[in-house]
């Protein structure tokens, strides 16, 4: 196989830098291909592919290598600092059992009543959630996460986002990717890191997995791989609107999750729901960075540009309601005429204040270094705040067992709709195990995949390398569907202004396919834009069709032109699926009784 | 603990304010060159950063795609020597203002 496979023995970065030490390491250097050489083809064959190896995709592999199926994790760039958490987590809902809420039944409970449920989400797969949480944050306490506070050998609980009770962890997480990446390479997993699945590729006649390819973003190399069963985990669809600053990659989420696995999922004909539903967060006036949770679970106020506190206008709870209430507060106040809003940390004690600044280094190094640069002290003054940019968070349909609608194909993670880091790695695990039973309820060896289909994704692939008239960069193309989402598909959203936007994207698709690149970073780049292309289509084509503006959790599907909530569609869900064409895009609104009949899908059968 | 973490955080702002003059662009991810161990063969912002934006080149770690820079910090974060800032880009630090409210938060207990 191929020589980039790491395989680090233990959980510190020294014993990784030393695996991986100067006399084994390939320098990686930047290459640009000579033309006309063709890639080298690698192949592999295991039972479960994991595609994508964040959190949900690391607990994946272990779950279904410990379900004793042969697993390989290919990564896009490196399990130990890629996806959402590689920048270090700050807290994790947990259920220790340390007071008597602190129990999966009230949990459950609490958690419902939190309005996170969304249309057409099994309850049942919360459910699972809750009662199997214990057993996964005991796991993560085994694996040598610091949840306990180094300094009082207590957990550090708080409250927010409407948990109902103090069920986060605030704990020093900020190698919490990397102790998570040691247990795959503890469990003796192959990892391919740097190599970006692009296509899934399924026998449509018998409904089952054939497998994937991929190309190798360091050394160009082609990749294939033969799978019983896949696991899709690459996360959330970021970059599809711009940001309040405007950089490109200055986003709430990874810019490096471009929503990969759910357009991977449309085109292997998997449903999609719920992708109207956006994620988006508070954030410092220009830098969208995390830290939402750590300022209110600290107490901080939100306060309007009078000086009020206006939080509890929206939610009862104030501050430490749901993230989706507060950035709904926020947008209010300011059609109100009272903003700019403003974070308010100036009536923590001195300890707090201390306690405040340092978890919020630990969520993402350069929050100090912001909070410097711009003159900010926190003690003496209220930082102004804005709302995010959206990012796709939902789409791919899955049912409590984390399986999709195509046999074999299980997804877990951002991407689905799981939003706590907590919900990931369970769900997460779950997907693992729930792969590795199918996989070997299937006999033979998938009979691999046909070699006409493989030379055509190769052409695709490969194809920005190539030299052309009139091509553009990825950052010219992917600047026109930001502007076109956020200009149209916003929070102000309305019948008309999506009609423009789904014409306006159709208009750009002869420029998907001029994308240039010039070595094989930027081809990269020039494919995940054209995933960005994809879930920006996805996301307008589902939005036109909800007519009411929902919200709950860490979600929101606003409308400008039905500013409200409505009880019918409340109980309605809107299921995409791939017609002959990836560019055609099937819609069908489903009913909610009957999708819970539907919602099982058996595992294995 | 809090001082030690705020402390090192300042140092190494210091560090790279002392070395943007010296670096193109000025802004961005600093690494200060006197204290980088990559002569040593330590590769660790090169293999860690998240986006893959920084390459091996001329002996040493460059950035070679600032630009998709997403200010996360892991190279810093992973920097044994701590050899590593960040300066942000005037896009970031100009968007909005730092001014004050007029009044005081009133306390709503």
């Amino acid at each position: 196989m191929s020589d980039n496979k790491q395989v680090p023995s233990t959980d510190s970065l020294t014993a990784y830098t030393k695996q991986s030490g100067p006399a084994k390491r390939r320098e990686k250097v930047l290459v640009s291909p000579s033309p006309g050489s063709t890639p080298q083809v690698q192949e592999h064959d295991c039972d479960v592919l994991v595609i994508g190896g964040g959190v949900a995709g690391c607990a994946a592999a272990v779950g279904a290598s410990e379900a004793g199926a042969s697993v390989i994790v290919a990564e896009k760039y490196n399990i130990y600092s890629s996806g959402d958490a590689g920048t270090g987590e700050d807290h994790f809902l947990a259920i220790l059992g340390t007071d008597e809420w602190d129990t999966p039944e009230e949990f459950y409970r609490t958690y419902l009543k939190g309005n996170r449920d969304f249309p057409g989400e099994s309850k049942e797969l919360i459910r699972k959630f809750a009662y199997e949480l214990p057993e996964v944050t005991k796991r993560f306490e085994r694996m040598g996460m610091k949840f306990k506070d180094q300094k009082t050998g207590k957990y550090f609980r708080v409250e927010a986002f409407g948990e109902g009770h103090p069920y986060t962890v605030q704990f020093d997480g900020s190698n919490f990717k990397r102790v998570i990446a040691s247990d795959v390479a503890n469990h003796k997993i192959p990892v391919l890191n740097r190599v970006m699945i692009t296509k899934i590729f399924v026998d449509h006649a018998e409904n089952r997995i054939l497998g994937a390819s991929g190309f190798n973003t360091m050394d160009g190399s082609f990749h294939v791989f033969r799978a019983k069963s896949i696991i899709v985990t690459t996360g959330e669809g970021c970059r599809i609107y711009r940001s309040t600053s405007g950089h490109p990659f200055d986003s709430w989420h990874s810019p490096y999750n471009t929503g990969d696995g759910i357009a991977m999922a449309f085109g292997a004909g998997a449903e999609l729901s719920n992708i109207e539903f956006l994620a988006l967060t508070m954030c410092a006036k220009g830098y969208s960075t995390p830290g939402t949770h750590a300022f209110f679970g600290m107490g901080c106020h939100l306060i309007n540009s009078k000086g009020e506190r206006f939080m509890t206008r929206y939610h009862p709870l104030g501050e430490r309601s749901e993230r989706a209430f507060l950035t709904w507060g926020i947008y209010s106040e300011m059609r109100a005429g009272r903003g700019p809003c403003y974070v308010d940390a100036r009536h923590l004690s001195k300890e707090d204040q201390e306690r405040l600044v340092e978890t919020l280094v630990v969520d993402k190094g350069p929050f100090g270094d912001y909070l410097r640069q711009k003159g900010i002290d926190l003690s003496k003054e209220p930082m102004e705040v804005s709302i995010s940019e959206f990012h796709a968070q939902c789409g791919i349909r899955i049912d409590d067992e984390c399986a999709t609608t195509v046999r074999g194909m299980f997804a877990a993670g951002e991407g689905t709709g799981s939003t706590a880091v907590s919900r990931v790695a369970v769900e997460g695990y779950r997907a693992g195990r729930n792969a590795a039973r199918y996989a070997q309820s299937q006999g033979a060896p998938s009979k691999g995949i046909p070699a006409s289909e493989l030379s055509e994704e190769k052409e695709r692939v490969y194809a920005p390398l190539k030299t052309g008239e009139d091509k553009i960069t990825y950052l010219e193309f992917e600047k026109q569907v930001r502007d076109i989402m956020t200009d149209n598909v916003g929070f102000e959203r309305t019948d008309e202004s999506m009609r423009r936007a789904v014409k306006l994207l159709d208009q750009l698709t002869p420029l998907a396919g001029k994308l240039k690149a010039e070595n094989y970073h930027d081809l990269m780049r020039a494919l995940e834009s054209q995933n960005v292309y994809q879930v920006a289509k996805l996301v307008t084509r589902a939005s036109l069709e909800r007519k009411e503006t929902r919200w709950g959790g860490n979600l929101i599907a606003p409308r400008g032109d039905y500013p409200e909530p409505d009880e019918r569609w409340g109980r309605r869900v809107i299921v995409l699926k791939r017609g002959s064409s990836d560019s055609e895009i099937l819609v069908e609104i489903r009913a909610i009784d009957e999708e819970d009949q539907q919602q099982r899908i058996k595992v294995g059968a | 603990m809090v001082s030690k973490i705020v402390k090192e955080a300042e140092n190494q702002y210091k560090q790279a304010l002392a070395w943007r003059g010296k670096q193109n662009p000025d802004y961005g991810v600093i690494i200060n060159r006197d204290t980088c161990i990559a002569k040593l063969g330590c590769r660790n912002c090169i293999e860690f950063c998240p986006g893959d934006l920084i390459y091996y080149e001329n002996g040493r770690p460059e950035v070679k795609f600032l630009d998709e820079c997403w200010y996360c910090g892991i190279c810093s974060q992973v920097c044994g020597p701590r050899a590593i800032a960040y300066i942000f880009p005037e896009q970031i630090l100009k968007a909005g203002t730092s001014e004050q409210p007029q009044q005081k938060s009133k306390e709503e207990k």
